[in-house]
């Protein structure tokens, strides 16, 4: 009886080394290193204090470009309240020098306001390198927090993107559980978040084959 | 006794105000020095390309306080 079917032979794939050079490779371009970028995969232009010589970034973030619409109608609200300021007769009854003075404080105000809420989007910032994850946050102007965890101390790697906003722009947040000194890093409002969550469980995966092949840094 | 009583027959309510207007801008250039080197601070930590705007508008804010504040002794 003649064979039918014979199953070809297959030599199995050799797996492509997770390493810097193979994660370049491997990982798919996110986002670009762009004005104000909010994710952008393999920066050329960041790095932060305490990155060691040999650390590559991998991932840079920041929150969603859209949380700031806010603050920037806000700010856009109040430049306009000036003109409104002639309805009130405390102020009509002031001389123009004290006019011009409390208009320009208000103005004043109302930069440092805007400025001080673009600080904290600017600055919260949360890098994944080769080595660690990174978590810059800038709660205000007299608190800041930088926290970091090894990538072999992440045991868990949730994305949620919940709300008509959040779904509309395409953006999450990842709660990353480590067993580090810190237990959760919470990457807030990111754009893309199921690709960073991939992005963060590829890393994972990098780790373990370096573990693997005696490749620890 | 009575150049107090002077001195205080002098003060006005607009007085009131410019002192507390100045005072006012003093402690918010403060503040606004303080925004500058926390930016300049941040920007050590972590190195960003795009981290000159920020520093250039903390700059800008900061001397803008600034002259609100010259304005404010000068004018009032």
């Amino acid at each position: 009886m003649g064979e039918i079917y014979k199953r070809k032979e297959e030599k199995p794939k050799k797996k492509e080394s997770l390493s810097v050079e193979g994660l370049r490779r491997s990982i798919e371009k996110i986002g670009r290193e762009s004005f104000f970028t909010s994710l952008a995969t393999f920066p050329k232009r960041v790095c932060f204090g305490e990155q060691n010589d040999d650390e590559v970034i991998v991932l840079f973030l920041r929150q969603h470009p859209i949380v700031n619409l806010p603050w920037i109608v806000t700010t856009i609200f109040l430049l306009s309240l000036p003109a409104l300021f002639v309805i009130f007769p405390p102020y009509t009854m002031l001389p123009g020098a004290y006019q011009m003075v409390i208009s320009l404080i208000f103005y004043l105000f109302v930069m440092g306001l805007a400025l001080g809420k673009f600080m904290v989007w600017f600055f919260n910032i949360y890098i994944l390198t080769d080595e660690r994850i990174v978590d810059v946050d800038f709660v205000n102007l007299f608190y800041r927090v930088i926290s970091t965890a090894k990538i072999e101390d992440i045991q868990d790697v949730n994305v949620v993107s919940s709300g008509v906003m959040e779904t509309f722009f395409n953006m999450g947040t990842v709660f990353v559980q480590t067993a580090a000194e810190v237990p959760e890093f919470e990457f807030s409002r990111v754009p893309r978040p199921d690709k960073v969550g991939k992005l963060i469980n590829q890393m994972i995966d990098a780790e373990e084959q370096e573990k693997i092949e005696g490749r620890v840094k | 006794m009575n150049e107090v009583i002077g001195i205080l027959e002098s003060i006005t309510a607009l007085s009131v105000i410019k002192v507390m207007m100045v005072v006012l801008l003093v402690v918010y250039n403060i503040f606004a020095f303080l925004m500058m080197r926390q930016i300049k601070a941040m920007n050590k930590a972590v190195e960003i390309g795009d981290g000159f705007v920020i520093r250039i508008l903390g700059v800008g804010h900061f001397i803008f306080a600034v002259l609100v504040l010259l304005v404010a002794i000068t004018v009032l």
